[in-house]
């Protein structure tokens, strides 16, 4: 069984090189060959996850691991092919392979050009961050950190649009190349670090996760090595100040593009910090803790109030992510059980909204030619269906309760209200201004009067679109009304990475 | 149901129609005001109407909630609870009767009142509008302006640079020969003082506790100026300008050099 770990990813490998060779044959082989990988590797994934045993291997060296897979890589420097599934990896796999299928069918109708490259960049990224979930070994997990990036900044090149001033898809796409390289680098050396100074205390170098996890790294160093994780992370959470990117590259993508970035590529930073930053480090990251908490707070303002001047739709999803994602910082650092959960269900819940928003983002796009939020109006009634969906998924963006988002963030304000009152306050007003700019969004696009804009008969949600908008609808109210499953699945990744040394 | 005709339907707002963008706050084409006529708007209203008479009937148990502790009502008390709300009730129809005064003749603060008490207008002044002008100021995201500003300053060293990329091979010759000259020219003049500064300085904090054995650290700091050099010095500390023979002898012998600099 735990050799069908490596299988997730190398089957999205096999599956989007199948893609660029079936597209020689017809674009529409590629898309199917794209769906099938997918929806095997999601098989696959349910297979792992139903046989799951929560609690597993509690007491071993690597608890909460249901599933452990290793291979030697370069022994000389410790570093091997390591995989392990755990609660928070499941969930977080699951929503990638998820929105995934949602990706390739949104670029049904929308993508026309070098269909099987297109797919080959979109599973290959899909694969590389599968890796990310996957991987337990340090070096490993920034190859396919890297890996993941270069499929994307493809994808923004070549499918991308023109953006806010006419900004090249290029221009996107190297901003986010360079931001995600820069920090990425940065990490590595924070691991190359690490393992030194595994070597410096054992005489012997690893890369591997457990054995890195009880070393106590040399305090002089061990602030340095927690910050170049930090930021690594942090940039592509983002935090406030490495947010610059994301504006640019979820506006410009192609649909899919911004529904990975969003759903998915976003979810990478935070389970950088949940699984390496807070257990390898962890009094350096209690040190650390109020400045990342202020931090979290300060991006929840910033993107909040910069989503409300936005005209272009997408580029105001994307700073209302970068509002969502001030959350997760702010709950990760308030070392709080309570706090991660909220981290988690937060990951999961943005992920399906904000997929969706993308997505109809997307669909509004094709009928209209334009992403103006200053011409729109008025399409509640030519677009019920799509204003339906407009509305529902607006509504969870701001947190409505009765739906995933709402339980996240109250559960960081709750946990982080513990240790730092003072955050949490304003962090809530973070929750009202949500409402101000989710109706705004909401209004904005669906009321008042009809516009001129687009053809006279736009036709509304076609049925694969409804029923992939209905599945992520229904994921958004069973996490939002019983999110238990949720919590004890992610419980053994959050007591871990609490287990260390943080707050009780 | 005769109050009913009284209020009426002003607009059919949509579920979110009550956020004012750009238009008025009402659709010009506000359908008409009518009674509720059917019984599909009659059925709800009477089960409604019965639930509220039936709601004050229900008695919570206040164990649930309250101390149990017996609390005295004195009747004057419980009269005055009652006729306060009377009053308002009737404040409320008098108010409610005097409904036909047109927008214009309602001053004062009545006009207050049904301004609602001024509310609106504070939050718009003390939240809404700074918050709006903040939004609107960082329109272009300052963070970002900053990355691009790096971004710029980058470019615009690369095209500075890049202007010396002439292909023409004379200029090429020149800036190498000027380069040399000036390398060559910082190398006699200044190379020997900063050399020390590099390869003495460090070391004199470490001089203390390594062995004073070694022929290169035992001079360290000032004291080399009061001891003589293990090697004589061709120049001699005064010198403000070595000649050119000088530092080249010095430079295949960095020793004297060193123990000579410090001394200067």
């Amino acid at each position: 069984m735990s050799a069908l770990l490596p299988a997730l990813p190398l089957l999205l490998l096999l599956g989007g090189a199948a893609c660029a060779l079936l597209a020689r044959l017809g674009p529409q082989l590629a898309r199917w060959a794209a769906l099938l990988s997918l929806l095997l590797a999601g098989l696959l994934l349910a297979a792992l996850g139903l046989s799951f045993e929560l609690g597993a291997l509690q007491s071993s060296a690597a608890p909460g691991f249901a599933w452990r897979w290793e291979m030697a890589w370069i022994p000389r420097l410790g570093i091997s092919l390591q995989l392990g599934l755990d609660g928070l990896a499941l969930l977080l796999c699951g929503l990638t392979l998820l929105l995934g299928l949602l990706a390739v069918l949104a670029s049904w109708g929308e993508i026309h050009e070098r269909v099987g490259l297109y797919h080959l960049c979109l599973l290959w990224h899909l694969a590389g961050v599968l890796g990310v979930f996957l991987a337990l070994d340090l070096f490993l997990f920034f190859v396919c950190w890297e890996a993941m990036l270069v499929p994307m900044a493809l994808l923004i090149a070549l499918w991308g649009h023109r953006g806010l001033g006419g900004r090249s898809p290029a221009y996107a796409a190297i901003k986010f190349f360079l931001f995600t390289q820069a920090s990425g680098l940065l990490m590595l050396a924070a691991f190359a670090g690490l393992a030194w100074q595994h070597w410096l205390a054992t005489g012997s170098w690893s890369f591997d996760y457990f054995a890195l996890r009880e070393l106590v790294p040399d305090p002089a160093w061990g602030r340095w090595l927690m910050l170049g994780l930090f930021v690594a992370f942090a940039v592509k959470l983002p935090a406030l100040g490495g947010h610059a990117w994301l504006p640019d590259a979820h506006s410009q993508a192609p649909t899919a593009g911004s529904i990975i970035l969003a759903g998915v590529l976003l979810k990478t930073g935070a389970y950088g910090l949940l699984r390496f930053a807070l257990p390898l480090f962890p009094q350096e990251s209690a040190w650390l803790a109020p400045w990342a908490m202020a931090l979290g707070v300060g991006g929840i303002l910033y993107g909040a109030s910069l989503a409300l001047a936005q005209s272009d739709i997408k580029r105001f999803v994307a700073y209302t992510s970068i509002s969502h994602m001030g959350f997760v910082l702010l709950g990760c650092y308030a070392l709080q059980a309570s706090a991660l959960q909220g981290v988690v269900a937060l990951l999961l819940a943005h992920g399906l909204a904000t997929g969706a928003l993308f997505w109809l983002c997307g669909a509004l796009y094709a009928r209209l030619h334009s992403r103006d939020l200053a011409r729109m109006g008025g399409l509640a009634p030519r677009l019920p269906r799509l204003a339906s969906a407009w509305v529902f998924f607006g509504l969870a963006s701001l947190g409505l309760p009765g739906l995933g988002n709402f339980v996240g963030e109250i559960l960081v304000l709750v946990g982080s209200f513990a240790v730092a009152p003072l955050a949490a306050v304003v962090a809530a007003t973070g929750m009202v201004l949500a409402a101000v700019y989710g109706l705004r969004l909401i209004s904005g696009v669906l009321h008042g009067p009809p516009r001129e804009l687009g053809p006279a008969d736009m036709a509304d949600l076609r049925g694969a679109e409804v029923g992939g908008l209905l599945l992520l609808g229904l994921l958004l109210l069973a996490l939002g009304l019983y999110p238990q499953p949720v919590f004890e699945l992610a419980d053994s990744a959050v007591t871990q990475a609490l287990a260390a040394g943080g707050a009780p | 149901m005769a109050p009913a005709s009284r209020f009426p339907q002003r607009a059919r707002y949509h579920l979110f129609g009550f956020l004012p963008r750009r238009q008025g706050r009402r659709p010009a084409d506000a359908p008409q005001a009518h009674d509720a006529g059917d019984w599909r708007e009659r059925l709800p209203l009477g089960l409604l109407i019965l639930g509220a008479l039936g709601a004050g009937f229900v008695s919570l148990p206040a164990r649930y909630s309250l101390p149990l502790e017996e609390i005295p009502h004195p009747t004057a008390l419980l009269l005055a609870q009652l006729a306060c709300g009377l009053a308002g009730i009737a404040l409320a129809w008098w108010l409610y009767q005097r409904r036909g005064l047109r927008d214009a003749q309602v001053r004062g603060w009545r006009a207050w009142a049904r301004a609602g008490w001024g509310f609106d207008a504070l939050y718009g002044a003390l939240l809404v509008r700074p918050w709006q002008a903040l939004a609107e100021a960082n329109r272009r995201d300052v963070v970002d302006r900053a990355y691009a500003g790096l971004a710029g300053g980058a470019q615009a060293l690369h095209r500075l640079v890049s202007r010396t990329q002439t292909a023409s091979l004379r200029q090429y010759a020149q800036a190498f020969a000027a380069g040399l000259i000036l390398l060559l020219a910082w190398a006699l003049w200044q190379g020997p003082a900063s050399r020390l500064a590099s390869e003495v300085a460090p070391d004199v904090d470490s001089a203390a506790e390594s062995a004073a054995g070694s022929p290169l650290r035992s001079p360290g700091g000032s004291t080399a100026a009061s001891g003589p050099g293990p090697v004589t010095a061709p120049g001699t500390a005064s010198a403000a300008e070595p000649s050119a023979a000088t530092a080249l002898a010095a430079d295949r012998d960095t020793m004297p050099l060193a123990a000579r600099g410090a001394g200067g």
